[in-house]
Order: C-alpha cells, then sequence, then structure tokens
C-alpha cells in the first residue's frame, strides 16, 4: 500500500497518533457509538475527525444559547428613568417604540442586530450540524460561505451589550435621568457568546471529510 | 515488522473505554436550561392577581404607564382602562404583583393620586415629577376579590397608620371638613377622615382618627367640642377668649379633652361615639344625666317658645324644653298643645335619686311648685318656663298619664293680665277721683291766685336783678376793668425798673466790677485819713501847744 499513488493517512492505515504525548498506537476494527477511545500511553483522549467530539460540543452549546434566547427577548433588558418616569423595556418593546416614533430604520436596525442575527445563527449552525451528522455532501461549498458569515458576524451582536453597558455607565444622573441594565441583557450576552463559541467549535473540516471520504472510497 | 494491513506488529493498541456519562460539555445547556426555567418561574411566581377598580374618571391616568402604589412602593400597574357598561364610570384593568396580592383583602382601597390642592394644604406634589398614580391600601383581610370600587379622594390617613377611629355626633357640619384637625391639648393628634348624615337623617356622624399614643386619651368621659374658629364669651366673671390653633380657625377642627376627675373612664374602644358639643364652653356644664319628663299644658299660646328654651327655677335654669306638639281631640274638639319638659333633679340635689326626685318633686307640687310661662326678652318675646311657689294655689298635683305625667301649670301672663289690668284701672280711678275732688274744691284756684302771686314778684325781683346786672355789666366794670388796666401796666413798668436797678446792684456786687474797687480804695483812703487824724489827734493831747507854734523840732 506504500506504492499506492495517493498519500495515505494514519487513519487510513488503521492508527492514531496521541496528540498528548505523541504515542502511535492502533486503532481498533470496530467502535460502538457509547465507546470512546484514550492514549494506552497516557490516557489522553483520542479523537479521531470523524468522531471528532465537535459537532457534540456545538449541539451542546448551540442548546444552550437557544434556551437563554427565550429570557434574552421575554425579559427586560434594560430601564430608562426620566424624572423618576420610566420603566423596563425588553428588546421588542424598544423596538416597537421607535417604530411608534417613526425612526423605523434605527427599528430595523435594532431588530435585525439584536434579534434576527442571533436567530439567524441559531439556524444556519443548526443547519450546519444536521447536514454535518446526515452526511450530506449537499454544496459543500456554499454550506462553507455560510459557516464563515455565521462566524464573521456572530461578533457583531455584541453592539447590542456594548450599547447598554455604554449607557448604563454614562447615563446616571440621579433623579433626572438614569439607565440601569436588567437581567435580559445578560441572557443576551450570553446568547451571543455561547453562538460564538459554538461556531468555532464547529470544525469546518467535517464539511469536507465527508466529501473527502466518499470520494476516497470511490 | 508489519503485518498484512502494513500495520507494524508492536504498535499497542488503543485503550477503549466504555462511555458511562456524556461528554461535559452538556453542562453548558443544562445550566442554560436551569436558569431558564428559574427565571421563568421567578416571572411566573412574580405574576400577581389582575383585578379591576372602577373609577369616576380616568383623569391622569394611562394604561401602561400608570403604577399602583403603596407607601411609595410600585406594587403594580394599570394594564388598561375600559368604559363601563353603561358609560358612568371607568373601569381600571390592574396586575398587582405577587407580594401585594397575597395581602390583598376585600376591604382593600385603591384611589387616584394626583396634585390637590385644598384648604387644608397640598398634597401629592410628588405627583409633578412621577406623574399621577393610583395608590392604595391592601386592606385588612386576605380574601380577595376581583372587582374594587375606587375611592373619589386619598384617604388623609396613610393606610394601615395606628391609631383609633371614632365616631362624634353633631347636630350640623359647621366649617369641618375631611383632613380638619384633631386637638388634645392644643396638640395635633388626629384628623377628621369622613363625615356622613345619619340615615335617619337627625345628624351628622363624623369619623376622627386619632394617632397612635394619643388615643388612650379617649375615654369613655371625654369631651369633644368644635374647636372652629374663636371663641370669645364675656361674663360677669370676665371675658375669655379660645382658639385651639391658627389652622382651626381657618379650616376648622375638633378637640377634646378628658376631665381628670376621680370617675375616669375606661380607654375608648375603636368606633365608639362621642357627642360634639358645639362649643368648649358647652363641655364645661354639668353633665346631669337623670332627667325627670313631665308634660305641661298652657293656656294660651307658646308664641316664643321654642325646644331647647330654659325651664328655670328663680332664675336658675334646671332643665330645658325637649317636644313642643299640638294635639286634636277628635271627640270633644278640644285642640292641646302639650310641651315636653325635661328636668334635671341633681341641679337640686346632686347626689338624688330619680326616684327620688320624683317623689320630692311630687311633694313640691303639693306645697304649690306650679310651672309657668313667662316673657324672658321683652325685645325677642323670647319665653321661658319658669318653676315657682304660688302663694295660695289651687290644689294640683302631678298627674300621672299614659306616656309623660302632667306637671300642672298656672296661667302667669296670659290668665293674670285682665285681672293685673283691672287692679291698674282702678289705680288709675283712684287717682283721677283726688284730682277731681281737688279741682272742685275751690282750694286749687287760691293755691293758683297764690301761685301767680308769687310768680309776679318773683318775675318782678327777677327783673330788678337783671337791671342790676346790666348796671353792673354797662358802669362799673368798664371803669374797674380800665383801672386794672392801667395798674398792671404801672405795675409792669415798676417791675422793669426793679429789675433795671436789681441788675445794676448786680453790676454793683459783683466781684472784680469797677465800683467794688473804687470802694475799696476809698475805703483804704477813709483808714489812712482816720490814721491821720487819730495821729493829730494824739499829738494835740500831747502838745496842745503845737496847735499854734507848729510841732516841736524832731
Amino acid at each position: 500500500m506504500a506504492t499506492s499513488r495517493e498519500a495515505q493517512t494514519a487513519n487510513e492505515a488503521g492508527m492514531a497518533q496521541c496528540r498528548v504525548c505523541g504515542c502511535l498506537s492502533r486503532l481498533p476494527a470496530h467502535l460502538e457509538g457509547h465507546e470512546s477511545m484514550f492514549c494506552p500511553r497516557c490516557r489522553a483522549p483520542i479523537h479521531l475527525q470523524e468522531h471528532n467530539n465537535s459537532v457534540e460540543v456545538t449541539w451542546a452549546l448551540l442548546i444552550a444559547s437557544a434556551v437563554l434566547y427565550i429570557p434574552a427577548n421575554l425579559l427586560p433588558v434594560m430601564s430608562v428613568y426620566m424624572l423618576g418616569q420610566g420603566e423596563p423595556s425588553t428588546i421588542i418593546g424598544g423596538v416597537l417604540h421607535l417604530l411608534e416614533a417613526g425612526q423605523w430604520p434605527l427599528a430595523v436596525i435594532v431588530f435585525v442586530a439584536s434579534v434576527f442575527v442571533p436567530l439567524l445563527k441559531l439556524f444556519a449552525i443548526s443547519f450546519l450540524l444536521i447536514s454535518i451528522q446526515r452526511r450530506s455532501r449537499w454544496r459543500p461549498h456554499e454550506r462553507m460561505l455560510l459557516y464563515k458569515v455565521t462566524e464573521y458576524i456572530g461578533r457583531w451582536s455584541m453592539v447590542d451589550v456594548f450599547v447598554i453597558a455604554i449607557l448604563t455607565g454614562l447615563v446616571q444622573f440621579g433623579t433626572f435621568a438614569h439607565i440601569d441594565t436588567n437581567v435580559g441583557t445578560l441572557s443576551f450576552a450570553t446568547v451571543v457568546v455561547l453562538t460564538m463559541f459554538a461556531a468555532r467549535t464547529l470544525d469546518a473540516h467535517l464539511i469536507w471529510d465527508i466529501s473527502r471520504q466518499e470520494e476516497h472510497v470511490a | 515488522m508489519s503485518d498484512a494491513n502494513g500495520q507494524p506488529e508492536f504498535l499497542p493498541e488503543v485503550e477503549v473505554r466504555e462511555q458511562r456519562w456524556p461528554s461535559p460539555v452538556w453542562l453548558i445547556p443544562l445550566t442554560a436550561i436551569l436558569i431558564g426555567l428559574w427565571l421563568l418561574l421567578q416571572a411566573w411566581y412574580q405574576q400577581g392577581p389582575t383585578i379591576t377598580v372602577q373609577f369616576n374618571s380616568a383623569e391622569g391616568i394611562e394604561a401602561g404607564k400608570t403604577e399602583v402604589r403603596y407607601k411609595a412602593v410600585t406594587v403594580g400597574k394599570l394594564r388598561k382602562l375600559r368604559l363601563s357598561d353603561d358609560l358612568q364610570t371607568i373601569e381600571a384593568v390592574i396586575d398587582l404583583n405577587k407580594e401585594i396580592g397575597r395581602h390583598l383583602g376585600s376591604d382593600a382601597r385603591f384611589w387616584v393620586v394626583s396634585p390637590r390642592i385644598s384648604r387644608s394644604g397640598v398634597s401629592g406634589l410628588s405627583t409633578f415629577f412621577s406623574g399621577t398614580y393610583i395608590g392604595m391600601d391592601p386592606g385588612t383581610n386576605t380574601d380577595d376579590l376581583s372587582f374594587y370600587v375606587g375611592e373619589d379622594r386619598p384617604p388623609v390617613i396613610a393606610p394601615s397608620e395606628n391609631g383609633r377611629r371614632f365616631f362624634l355626633l353633631s347636630n350640623s357640619l359647621g366649617s369641618m371638613d375631611v383632613g380638619a384637625p384633631v386637638f388634645y391639648k392644643q396638640l395635633q393628634v388626629g384628623e377628621v377622615i369622613d363625615y356622613q348624615l345619619m340615615p335617619d337623617g337627625s345628624q351628622v356622624r363624623l369619623e376622627v382618627f386619632i394617632r397612635d399614643p394619643y388615643y388612650e386619651y379617649v375615654h369613655s368621659n371625654s369631651r369633644f367640642w368644635n374647636a372652629s374658629g374663636a371663641e370669645f364669651t364675656m361674663t360677669s366673671a370676665g371675658a375669655e377668649f379660645r382658639m385651639e390653633s391658627l389652622a382651626s380657625f381657618l379650616i376648622g377642627g375638633v378637640a377634646f379633652e378628658t376631665p381628670s376627675s376621680l370617675l375616669a373612664g375606661d380607654v375608648s374602644p375603636e368606633g365608639a361615639s362621642f357627642p360634639l358639643y358645639g362649643r368648649y364652653a358647652d363641655t364645661q356644664e354639668k353633665q346631669f344625666t337623670q332627667r325627670l319628663y313631665y308634660v305641661m299644658y298652657f293656656n294660651g299660646s307658646v308664641r316664643g317658645l321654642t325646644v331647647g328654651a330654659p325651664l328655670e327655677y328663680e332664675g336658675i335654669p334646671v332643665g330645658q324644653v325637649e317636644n313642643i306638639d299640638i294635639r286634636l281631640d277628635r271627640d270633644s274638639l278640644d285642640v292641646r298643645v302639650p310641651v315636653l319638659v325635661s328636668i334635671q333633679p341633681q341641679h337640686f340635689d346632686s347626689a338624688i335619686t330619680l326616684a327620688e326626685a320624683e317623689e320630692a318633686m311630687r311633694k313640691l307640687v303639693e306645697k304649690g311648685l306650679r310651672a309657668r310661662l313667662e316673657t324672658a326678652s321683652l325685645l325677642t318675646m323670647q319665653k321661658v318656663i319658669t318653676l315657682s311657689m304660688e302663694k295660695d294655689p289651687k290644689p294640683a298635683q302631678i298627674v300621672k298619664t299614659q306616656f309623660y305625667s302632667e306637671f300642672p301649670t298656672t296661667g302667669a301672663a296670659f290668665e293674670n293680665l285682665p285681672l293685673m289690668a283691672a287692679d291698674v284701672m282702678a289705680s288709675l280711678e283712684d287717682t283721677l277721683d283726688g284730682v277731681n275732688r281737688l279741682v272742685n274744691g275751690g282750694k286749687l284756684d287760691k293755691a293758683l291766685d297764690q301761685v301767680n302771686a308769687v310768680l309776679a314778684e318773683t318775675e318782678q325781683a327777677i327783673k330788678a336783678a337783671k337791671e342790676a346786672m346790666r348796671t353792673v355789666d354797662k358802669d362799673t366794670l368798664p371803669g374797674v376793668s380800665r383801672d386794672i388796666n392801667q395798674i398792671t401796666v404801672d405795675l409792669g413798668k415798676t417791675s422793669q425798673k426793679i429789675q433795671e436797678s436789681m441788675l445794676q446792684i448786680d453790676r454793683l456786687t459783683a466781684r472784680n466790677s469797677p465800683t467794688q474797687q473804687q470802694l475799696q480804695e476809698m475805703l483804704e483812703e477813709l483808714t489812712a485819713a482816720s490814721r491821720s487824724v487819730r495821729s493829730l489827734t494824739e499829738t494835740l493831747q500831747r502838745q496842745p501847744a503845737s496847735l499854734l507854734r507848729g510841732k516841736k523840732g524832731e
């Protein structure tokens, strides 16, 4: 086999190298789903690419952020008090307020950045994960683009959190005006951070792995 | 070196272990789910009851914005406003939070707080900044309802303030208003919180609130009086001026006092009723509880007699008129006017019992005590009933009837008036007779003549006197006065001269004056001269010949 035209990977050769101690070991012929592999020398877990826990971790983070997405939108994020008058408002409440005031471009920006983009990220990552798990070979280039876009725009959702943080820090004039943060902000920030992590942990190799394997088998 | 697959033989096998636990990364979504559940539970737990409150007007309140506050803490929010079915009121749908929902009672009260300016002050100023809000008092029990009727105005007493409520019964409201202060020893201890007409319309019932430590001073024998305005009384004992405070002078108020007598009552329980006296002086009157009621029938009109008119014994009030009625006996067509009076026998003897008093009254009547209608004031024609002992009364007694005993009366002014008039006429007649005799007897003529003569003489005398006076006026007086004038002028001149002389004397006698110096010099020279004379005389005595031959050779 060493004379094969194509380069053979260690995995294909039935071998794995521990990434911790560098020990080369033989892979078992068959591995059950609930079993996992460890280095015979240093006992560190050994991951092959198709058995990478990237999918699992991404799912975990994704579910966590999906759960927190609910309180982030239902609970108030910020309270603005002017002359003692004011009340906590939610993201949607703020958008509606802006629409009422006729500031619809601002309303669109807030809606897209705070509601639409996080939701889009959740769906995009879910779609990528499902496609990887189903070993789909459908349009890997487009899926790669989707992944890149998702990873890139993820961080911009933090703008909302920063705005609230800055306003809370700046606007503290006692009775005349003051702005407070509410628990919704924490949920929202967590959603943004978790989706960013989810995008990071998703191994883009996996989109290509299956294609390559199929190619190879063929 | 390699097996069939080209794998080195010596390579160790990968250790395969069964994975019992899922990856620890699943702790993240687990935590997220727990946090989410906790937040949802918290939101659900804080969800309180939704109630509907009926108000007369939605002025100043706004759905979605107006808050419900209890002790300045926001406990709910107005969700929406709607008109009632009959369009007479508005209904406010309010979301209350869980905390207050737990304490919401069936007697909870709601009211709208907005800036309010009244006679007793300005309140609710904070709402200028915070906006109008709905105030509430959760009430005492926990049987919450879903529908409440809002109050028209904020309660004067802050919700759940400690103290006691008492009721005061007054004949009229006077200048009292909700919020009027209640004073004890001129210290404000509470407020009038409500007033209402009694169901029968006879009296006004004021509800007062006395704050915590002070309600202990309200005893069963406490007296409340209307402290509105100022009280000025002027009696034979002097003038007295009484005013609780400037505030009560302007907006009215109630004051109370607990007499420090040995018979001090217990601390009054919540909701006790007291009479409200019109003024302080009324509370000072002896409070006699025992009353004897009698009916009196007077002959003639009772015009001028009013309910409350005093019943006097020798000028001392001992009771009052309670009622005046008019009755028709259908059979005899006899119209009678029964006057119901009450007598307080304790005026006579403070220790007397009612039964004893009744017996005593019976005996007094047998001895001649009668009631009589008298005019107290000729100007106002006000009448009083007086009790007095008749000298030789017609026998009478207290007659027991179905309701009240009947007290015998003696027709005073009305029955006796013709008699008295006859007496007066008789006297007048006598007088006239005497006058007649005098006129007809001829003595009068003589007397008149004499009088005339006397008068003529007197006239002459007066004339003479007048003449004399005129003479004095005309002749004597001017001359005298001229002389006097002359004398006065002379006197003036004389005194002027005297003055001048005195001045000169002054000048002469003054120290260092030239006259004095000259006098001194003269005196010195005189002294020298007399010395020379003396030496001359000595020489002449010793040598008399020297006068002829001159001095002998010295």
